[in-house]
């Protein structure tokens, strides 16, 4: 039988759309999975909230005001009727008064239903600067009277504003985890590469120090190395000297997957194939292996971020993470370590709450991603 | 006629240690094996599944290096060159004479890559073409295997297992070869996908003038496509016939054995046939003293046990068998009795 004699249905597939390509494939899949849908979108809204924390909060994180501690929620409302009786609509916060609790002889601030402070968008503030280059003088909202309070997740042991700490918050330990999955994926992918691809007495080795690494128990050992830094550091330096002590646990995860694709893929035929055409190793790798496994690290590197940020957490929780004056959902929560504390002001336990969604929403869109990722199921 | 290309006396050994400070344990996949295919030839390598045939396939493109011996290929208006001898660069310009078509055809072409992309990346690496030349080369060579062009933006994934084969085979035969090595090319197809590839492989064959080296396990199919037949076992060639005088008279027991296994269409005539054969291949790191075939040959005595038989001439065919003049073996065709006959007390 000759080429032309070759039957054309059978040639060409119908019914295949044509030309689609691997991430094509990939989003299709991946909107299958409704979680990790919706999980990509909280993702993206808390990236959007950390990118732009200066703008969306109302208050500075340091801003503080000695006469409204542990001021409770006040809650942010849109409608009202005014004296006539009749409906208005706008947005509004309500006053505090304080009441003396008599058994805990302690001045304790309630929402005040009589008297209304109304908030305003896109109200003026002092000069502050975006992502510290772009000078504005604009926050998305805000009291439109000077002086009047506006708590509306509540207010600390200072009297400094929740959300506004919390947003602020949410910058730090999401770059935190961020930063130090694109270090640890740096490290992962070349060790974890070079052990695969080469294999041999190098690929052992490497294997004995991420197995001995990952038999340390890591809170202790997190301990120590920040324990360890020196005192007089800035805040910003601690910052980067925490992310690289958590991605030095973090990598030999990535390096173990990496090592993994790799191994499974130097035997594929395509790759021999490639080997025979007369490619480079260089060729071989970028070419014919990365892509097979992108996806792979894709999915594993969204799967690794929740880790960091929880470690971070846990460290800034001790104590030992960051320190004031930065502020992170860990040193939020530091607020929230004593009982009595919880009990006059269980909203300062509301970082946690983040902290929770936040690893979900990461964890799903991981799994989302780990499963579109192999689009042939092979 | 001179060979294109020979293999002397080439062995591969296989070490590994199990665990850090486990016993050393050597596997010879290959065993001073000599063969060698004529210009135009169809050469097949057969034999159980561990007898080497992929190894050697291997060792030929130098996939892999050997362990002993020498691969030598002699391109036409060149002086010969040895193939085993050469470092990774110098081996690169003989890539473009001796190519590959592989087994599974799910797993030999990148998912991640269009159809024409594959096909052009010999032609890429060794920078034969660009362009508009480049999209012409490839699409001649994808319509020669019957593969539209239209369909080169396409993924494997949207073929079928036979269309991904023939994209395969363009793949080997972009660079214009000499010789193709196909390693099992058929065996992972459906048996009427089978008969279209092999028919296509024949009809390149003539086309560009090549030389195939077929690696099998499948005696029907080498006796539709090959000139030659090479028998392995256990590393070790044990027969080295043309496919007519292998089929019709074998030389080694173990090739009877091999014949005997192929599919009679006549429910009566497989009745009447005899089951002589016996035992497992043995695991190729206890490889038998002697004959690597008296554990399992129904004629075996002390001599095989204990010397190993060399690669000799009988007839029109090469046979490491002792007793290979004497031995009355079954073909595929006749009923022959089994016997042996004694040329001397």
């Amino acid at each position: 039988m000759t080429a032309e004699t070759l039957p054309r249905e059978h040639v060409l597939p119908e019914a295949v759309p044509v030309r689609e390509s691997q991430a094509g494939l990939m989003w299709r899949r991946f909107r299958q999975h409704r979680l990790a849908v919706w999980s990509l979108w909280i993702v993206a809204a808390f990236y959007f909230v950390a990118l732009f924390a200066e703008f969306l909060a109302p208050f500075e994180p340091s801003a503080y005001n000695p006469r409204y501690t542990y001021a409770a929620p006040q809650g942010l409302h849109f409608s009202y009727t005014d004296e006539e009786g009749s409906w208005r609509f706008g947005p509004y916060v309500y006053g505090y008064k304080v009441e003396i609790d008599q058994a805990a002889m302690r001045r304790t601030f309630v929402v005040d239903k009589e008297v209304r402070h109304p908030v305003g968008f896109f109200v003026e503030t002092k000069p502050y600067h975006l992502l510290g280059i772009i000078p504005m003088n604009v926050k998305l909202f805000g009291p439109t009277e000077p002086r009047a309070p506006l708590y509306i997740l509540g207010a600390d042991r200072l009297g400094r504003d929740l959300l506004s700490r919390l947003i602020h918050g949410t910058r730090i330990s999401l770059s935190i985890g961020l930063i130090g999955v694109v270090l640890s994926l740096f490290f992962g992918v070349i060790i974890g590469g070079f052990s695969g691809y080469y294999g041999g007495w190098f690929d052992s080795v490497v294997q004995r120090v991420i197995e001995f690494i990952r038999s340390l128990p890591t809170i202790p050992l997190w301990l120590g190395l920040a324990a360890a830094l020196p005192r007089d550091w800035s805040s910003l330096q601690i910052y980067f000297a925490i992310t690289v002590i958590l991605s030095l646990i973090g990598w030999t995860e990535l390096a173990r997957v990496v090592r993994g694709r790799f191994l499974a893929l130097r035997t594929e035929d395509f790759v021999t194939a490639a080997r025979l055409d007369g490619a480079s190793d260089w060729r071989v790798i970028t070419r014919h292996m990365v892509p097979n496994f992108m996806s792979h690290i894709i999915a594993a590197t969204t799967l690794a971020i929740p880790g960091m940020i929880l470690a971070e957490t846990a460290l800034s929780f001790l104590g030992l993470g960051l320190q004031a004056p930065i502020v992170s959902w860990g040193t939020l929560l530091q607020e929230a370590q004593n009982i009595r504390t919880l009990a006059s002001a269980p909203w300062l336990l509301l970082p946690g709450v983040a902290v929770v969604v936040a690893i979900l929403a990461l964890n799903f869109l991981g799994d989302g991603l780990r499963d579109a990722a192999d689009p042939y199921g092979r | 006629m001179t060979a294109l290309l020979s293999v002397e006396n080439v062995s591969k050994t296989f070490s590994f240690r199990s665990g850090w400070f486990g016993p050393l344990t050597t596997l010879d996949a290959l065993c001073d094996v000599t063969l060698s295919v004529a210009p135009g030839e169809t050469l097949a390598v057969v034999g159980e599944s561990g007898c080497g045939k992929t190894t050697l396939g291997r060792s030929i493109v130098r996939a892999q290096p050997v362990t002993a011996g020498k691969v030598t290929y002699r391109p036409p208006g060149h002086d010969p060159v040895e193939l085993t001898a050469l470092d990774k660069r110098a081996m690169k310009p003989w890539r473009r004479d001796i190519r590959m078509i592989f087994q599974d055809p799910m797993s030999s072409l990148n998912p991640h890559m269009r159809v024409f992309d594959i096909v052009a990346e010999p032609l890429r690496i060794h920078r034969l073409a660009r362009g508009q030349e480049l999209e012409e080369r490839v699409a001649g060579v994808l319509e020669k295997v019957g593969i539209p062009r239209d369909a080169m933006g396409r993924y494997p994934h949207a073929f079928s297992g036979g269309q991904r084969q023939r994209i395969g085979i363009a793949r080997a035969l972009v660079l214009d070869p000499k010789l193709v090595i196909a390693d099992e090319a058929v065996s992972a197809l459906d048996v009427s996908i089978q008969a279209q590839v092999l028919n296509l492989l024949e009809d390149l064959k003539d086309e560009f003038g090549l030389t195939y080296i077929f690696i099998s396990h499948d005696l029907g199919v080498v006796n539709y496509i090959a000139d030659r037949v090479v028998v392995m076992y256990l590393g070790h060639v044990v027969e080295n016939a043309p496919t007519e005088a292998l089929f019709e008279r074998p030389r080694h027991p173990y090739t009877e054995i091999l014949l005997e296994a192929l599919p009679i269409a006549d429910p009566a005539r497989r009745m009447r046939r005899a089951k002589t054969v016996r035992g497992e291949i043995p695991y190729l790191g206890s490889r038998p003293t002697g004959c690597p075939f008296h554990t399992r040959c129904r004629f075996a005595e002390d001599r095989c046990r204990t010397e190993k038989p060399a690669l000799r001439k009988v007839g029109e065919t090469e046979v490491a068998c002792h007793f290979a003049e004497t031995l009355e073996l079954k073909g595929a065709y006749g009923d022959a009795p089994a016997t042996r006959t004694f040329a001397k007390a």
